[in-house]
């Protein structure tokens, strides 16, 4: 059995033959691209940088309409162009800007399968040139909520029985041991504990550990649906600040086909730091 | 002789190699800061016996003390 959209996901032998041209544009999405993309990164691919490009420089949110617009631009990409997107962290920040790209409308873009971890375990070129990139004039959609939970909407979906809430935190962060994994230490909530009713499926529950590509369909619907969480049903994901979730947002609703997911980007630096809400531990 | 800067507790280790401030081989784990930039920080410093003292040990144990009382200056001043 293949995945529900097969059509969103490329092997690294693909992109390896099938570069970027004037219709495909190959970008790397990193949360620390010091150590990634300044260090080598596939040729003729772009930066996307988690925290530079596609968060709000001064309020907590996602970048609006206009900046994404202009983050296009800057990378070559007109709203026709194939867009490859892969990146480190096993694609967590891949998958977030995936979620954004369709936030905004972009419906040809694909996630490379395995990110850095797949192209480096294959001992793949990189490379520290980077690419000379003609602005375009990208026009945008306007902005698809459907995809994103926002505080007010998770509030509301605490006692309803057809709205189900997948945390994919590690079970340290979903029991409150911890607020944050020790690497991270400015991620921190002043609660731990997980949203009342929420079931924890850790994100890499989705993916094969060597490689960090995704699980088969087959072992991924069982990992979801032993949990309750099933297609019939809203499905909210969230972890600490968003990108996680998106990954698992990502295997939901594209290689299960869910048809109502929804990210909770707020996620738990958001609802852990809120003035009484509801935590479970 | 291992010094262990528990605040660096739970750190996976990342890598085994000097560090160049003391000239000590040190475990080193990576912290991510606001931007999300990776930087490898030493967890705990293994002292050649036949190289240095306990003295040293200590000296640099003070140092790290004092740069965390700095720090816990800077957002909880005690006036």
């Amino acid at each position: 059995m293949s995945y529900a959209h097969p059509e969103v996901l490329v092997s690294t032998q693909w992109v390896h033959d099938n570069p970027p041209d004037k219709t495909r544009c190959l970008v790397e999405v990193d949360y620390d691209p010091v150590n990634g993309y300044e260090k080598g990164h596939i040729k003729n691919s772009t930066l996307i940088w988690w925290k530079r490009d596609v968060n709000d420089p001064v309020t907590r949110d996602i970048i609006d309409k206009k900046a994404f617009e202009n983050l296009m631009s800057r990378n070559g990409i007109s709203a026709d162009s194939e867009v490859i997107l892969y990146g480190d962290f096993n694609n967590w920040f891949a998958a977030f800007v995936f979620w954004i790209f369709k936030y905004y409308g972009h419906h040809n873009v694909r996630i490379m399968n395995g990110g850095r971890k797949k192209w480096e375990l294959e001992n793949r070129e990189y490379t520290t040139e980077e690419p000379q990139v003609q602005p375009t004039s990208y026009k945008a959609q306007p902005p698809d909520e459907g995809l994103r939970a926002y505080l007010f909407d998770v509030g509301r979906a605490l006692d309803k029985e057809d709205t189900v809430m997948v945390d994919v935190r590690s079970p340290a962060e979903f029991t409150g041991q911890i607020t944050a994994p020790p690497e991270y230490p400015m991620e921190h909530a002043q609660r731990g504990g997980h949203i009342p009713g929420a079931n924890n499926i850790p994100w890499l529950t989705a993916v094969n550990d060597e490689d960090g590509t995704f699980k088969g369909v087959d072992e991924l619907r069982a990992n979801y649906e032993s949990k309750g969480v099933t297609s019939d049903k809203d499905v909210i994901c969230y972890c600490r600040i968003g990108e996680r979730s998106s990954h698992s947002w990502f295997v939901l609703k594209y290689l299960l086909g869910y048809p109502r997911v929804r990210n909770y980007d707020g996620s738990w630096t958001e609802w852990g730091n809120m003035i009484g809400r509801p935590v479970e531990k | 002789m291992i010094l262990h800067d528990m605040t660096k507790r739970g750190l996976e280790i990342k890598e085994h190699s000097i560090d160049e401030k003391v000239g000590v081989m040190a475990d080193k784990g990576m912290i991510h800061d606001m931007d999300g930039i990776g930087h490898l920080v030493p967890i705990r410093w293994y002292y050649d016996k036949t190289r240095h003292d306990p003295a040293d040990v200590t000296r640099h144990a003070d140092d790290i003390e004092q740069r965390y009382t700095k720090l816990r200056e800077l957002t909880c001043p005690d006036d």
